[in-house]
């Protein structure tokens, strides 16, 4: 037994085939055109998707300056109207108040002036005493000698401070008086708690009351500064809340480059009667979508707020299906080409609904535009969304099939990030002072499909109508 | 008449009229190549225009350095066998036993139509035919096949020795039956 490699075998088949040709179907051609157009498209829809992204990125990018300069120019604005409440909000002036300080100064000083005039009467009245004991016996003249140099004493001290006084006043005139005639009349008659100050009177008012008015406007700048910070926390507001509507899917026939030949038949799910039938991908019912999730928004400017938070997104829709996958126990599992992706034991099956629901956490952040913000109100928001997807399922109505799902990641053939364009009108009722309910009627645009291999338009618009339950801080 | 390198500018800028142009020279030659490496003509079909997708796809790739001719040869030949990986992967090649060839017998393959050819080259097995296309029609070495397929250069001639048992067996019976009938299958 020899193995042999005669030349003249491989000569004749070289020779037989040497110039050979046959035609090939004439559908050849189209099917090589259609294939290219799609690429073409594909690459195409890439840069489309690509200024898309870029236009988001814009948009957001925008947003955030504006939303930052909003921000300052609103801080600005609110530092100026405090000056200015600084500035005009106390009954009295701010000269007035130095004014005022100067004499609570004063009338400090005075009050240790008093102490020591105090004691120079003491020291007066003991001498007085001391003398009217030694000289027991003493006239009336001489006693008003005493009289008359006790008043002398205390007199001359008074008007000493009476003086500075008047000083002051001519030093800021218009604004500091006393009473005039009983200070002039240099002979104040005083008992031991009374004070002059008492007399010394802004701009018609006693200071006490003007120190007391001090107070007063300061405690109110306090309580407008305080006003105004609160007021800025009551920018603020969290909500909780939900939305849902419906989901329309472009095309209602899935594109899939399925081909048939990727069917197998080693199932005992399958029936010869259905192999190398066409897969199937046709939408039986309109897509429903709900989300719930909490918002968070702030007032930036008189008219403009903020608004970002966290959702999960549920959109859902039918389609029919002729196929199933079979797992490693060979456990049969809905499947849909088109939606789906799987490399091997794909089968055939009688034809069944199936419902593909898409999961997703939506990170929203809009700008809003207040036309009414009163008890009742109307705002316009619009934004974008950055939808990350998280696992799509489907699911065999009849029950029969497993539920088949699929992650996001590297190998998925769903796009972990979408980007989703948002706008919507939000029509709200104050009921008490930190609660808010408000409808939010709005439309959803995906920039780009779920699917990364998607080769025609498939940016699915949602309609759909919220409800917000807010707290306002 | 477009020129060849016209066709290729005409190609690399994505002309469609000047990938039917291309497509139209060069497909009946590929599409015989195809239909020596499948196992039906439907199969065949899939792979050249599987193939020329390729072709267009990558012809700004392509270096002038060899024929254009050549180059879609290649890629055709690369996408049957890409095609039979698959099975070759479920069935894997092994090897055979020895077969006895008479070194004497001449085989004369001028009597037989092209389709009849290609008919006998799709009813042997996945491997024996790949293996078979390579050396004795392209012109590979075993060791290149080896390489080429992901099996041992030995496996490779036992397949071959068993792929030319089977076609002179076949050719034998397509002539008896033709000298017995005086009808050709075609």
């Amino acid at each position: 037994m020899k193995n042999s490699e005669n030349p003249k075998f491989e000569e004749s088949w070289r020779s037989a085939f040497a110039d050979a040709e046959a035609n090939p179907p004439d559908a050849s051609w189209n099917t090589i055109d259609m294939h290219l157009s799609k690429v073409e498209s594909g690459n195409m829809k890439k840069r489309v998707v690509f200024y898309q992204r870029l236009a988001a990125a814009a948009v957001l990018f925008g947003l955030s300056l504006g939303s930052v300069g909003l921000w300052y120019l609103a801080d600005r604005e609110e530092t100026i109207s405090v000056n200015s409440i600084e500035e005009v909000k106390p009954a009295v002036k701010n000269s007035e108040l130095k004014r005022a300080d100067e004499l609570i100064a004063e009338k400090k000083s005075i009050e240790q002036n008093k102490i020591s005039s105090g004691d120079v009467r003491s020291e007066n009245r003991r001498k007085l005493g001391s003398e009217m004991s030694s000289a027991n016996n003493t006239g009336r003249a001489k006693e008003n000698a005493i009289n008359k140099d006790v008043q002398g004493t205390t007199g001359n001290f008074f008007q000493s401070a009476l003086n500075a006084n008047e000083q002051n006043a001519a030093a800021t005139p218009g604004i500091l008086t006393k009473e005039p005639r009983q200070a002039q009349g240099h002979n104040l008659i005083l008992a031991s708690n009374q004070l002059p100050v008492a007399e010394i009177k802004l701009n018609g008012k006693p200071v006490e009351e003007i120190v007391e008015a001090k107070m007063l406007a300061r405690q109110a700048i306090v309580r407008e500064n305080s006003k105004r910070k609160s007021g800025e926390e009551k920018g603020w507001w969290a909500a909780i809340g939900g939305s849902g509507g419906n989901y329309d899917t472009q095309p209602s026939v899935l594109p899939t480059s399925f081909s048939a030949s990727r069917i197998s038949n080693n199932s005992s799910f399958a029936s010869s009667q259905f192999m190398g039938q066409a897969p199937m991908g046709n939408q039986v019912s309109v897509g429903t979508s709900y989300s719930v999730g909490m918002t968070v928004g702030k007032k930036i400017a008189k008219r403009w707020v903020l608004i970002t938070g966290v959702n999960y997104l549920n959109q859902s829709i039918g389609y029919q299906s002729n196929l199933a996958v079979l797992d490693a126990s060979n456990q049969a599992k809905a499947f849909l080409a088109g939606i789906a992706d799987a490399n091997s034991n794909v089968t055939a099956t009688p034809q069944y609904n199936i419902n593909s629901i898409n999961e997703f956490v939506s990170i929203p952040v809009q700008a809003g535009y207040l036309f009414l913000d009163r008890k009742v109100g109307l705002q316009l928001n619009a934004g974008v969304s950055s939808d990350l997807f998280y696992r799509n399922t489907l699911v065999d109505e009849s029950k029969r099939l497993l539920n088949y799902s699929e992650s996001a990641g590297d190998d998925s053939a769903y796009r972990t990030l979408n980007w989703t364009g948002l706008v919507g009108t939000e029509l709200s009722y104050k009921m008490s002072k930190h609660y808010r309910v408000s409808f939010v009627p709005g439309l959803r645009y995906s920039f780009n499909s779920v699917l990364k291999s998607s080769n025609s338009v498939n940016n699915p618009i949602v309609w759909d109508i919220g409800f917000r339950f807010r707290y306002l801080f | 008449m477009q020129s060849e390198k016209e066709l290729i500018e005409g190609c690399t800028n994505g002309d469609r009229a000047a990938q039917k142009a291309l497509y139209e020279r060069y497909c009946r030659k590929m599409m015989v190549i195809c239909q020596r490496y499948a196992k039906s003509d439907q199969e065949a079909e899939d792979i050249l225009q599987e193939g020329f997708i390729k072709v267009f796809m990558s012809i700004k790739s392509f270096r002038e350095e060899a024929k254009i001719g050549t180059w879609i040869t290649r890629i055709m030949i690369n996408t049957a066998l890409n095609a039979q990986r698959q099975k070759l992967y479920l069935l894997p090649m092994v090897d055979v036993e020895e077969v006895t060839i008479r070194e004497e017998e001449q085989i004369s393959l001028s009597s037989f139509h092209l389709a009849e050819l290609i008919d006998i080259i799709q009813t042997l097995p996945d491997g024996c035919r790949v293996v078979f296309n390579l050396f004795a029609i392209e012109g590979y070495s075993h060791r290149e096949i080896g390489e080429m397929v992901g099996i041992s250069e030995g496996t490779s001639k036992s397949q071959y020795n068993r792929a030319k048992s089977l076609l002179r067996t076949k050719i034998a019976v397509e002539k008896n039956r033709y000298e017995k009938f005086g009808e050709s299958k075609i």
